[in-house]
């Protein structure tokens, strides 16, 4: 009897890690879609373009300017070799499935935080649409 | 937050620990950079929904069910 909870209880743990691991990534927030206001620039030449998208910074840890890619924007990108990169790939086939098949994001890349979770930004998809001609 | 915790620039900043992302004027095309990626925010919040109701290898409402009796167990 022992050994049955043991046993449960380990393989409730070795879920709890796996859940765990899919949770240690996430989307930058606060994302801004911005427009310069001109008026109030000292020096025009220092931003060349009117329309901008801004992330905010991002506190990183030792090892934080290391990008990591795990898809390319046309490409699956290489097999999945632990359990971070296994969630991200898993969060793109879940985007595919949770879509119904007419989304899937790629794409996904970012930078290790402070707390070693993987902060995703500059996100792209491949959309399916269907259109109909009446 | 803070304008002063924003990066702008036409480099790539995140590799210096900041991140913003300007490469053209197209407003539409950046509008919908910006929807896609609070989109994807939404979906990662669906995503991490889904992985607390269900057991990981797919069996409907079973794995939440034991990480709280796990949890009621232990406390």
């Amino acid at each position: 009897m022992a050994s049955q909870v043991r046993s449960v209880r380990n393989g409730v743990k070795r879920q709890e890690t796996q859940v765990d691991c899919l949770t240690v990534f996430y989307f930058a927030p606060n994302v801004i879609y911005g427009r310069v206001n001109r008026s109030q620039l000292e020096d025009q030449k220092e931003v060349p373009f009117d329309i901008f998208v801004a992330y905010p910074l991002l506190p990183t840890g030792p090892d934080g300017g290391e990008l990591l890619k795990f898809t390319g924007s046309d490409t699956i990108g290489e097999e999945p070799s632990n359990l971070l990169s296994t969630a991200i790939h898993s969060f793109a086939h879940f985007s595919l499935f949770y879509s119904r098949g007419t989304l899937v994001f790629t794409d996904l890349q970012g930078l290790r935080d402070k707390d070693g979770k993987v902060c995703l930004f500059d996100v792209q998809a491949h959309t399916y649409v269907v259109i109909i001609h009446l | 937050m803070k304008n002063a915790e924003y990066v702008f620039s036409q480099v790539q900043p995140w590799e210096k620990g900041g991140a913003s992302y300007t490469n053209n004027d197209n407003a539409e095309m950046i509008e919908h950079e910006v929807a896609l990626h609070h989109l994807a925010i939404e979906m990662k919040r669906v995503f991490d929904d889904t992985l607390s109701e269900r057991h990981v290898n797919g069996v409907p409402g079973t794995f939440g069910q034991e990480r709280r009796e796990a949890t009621r167990d232990s406390g």
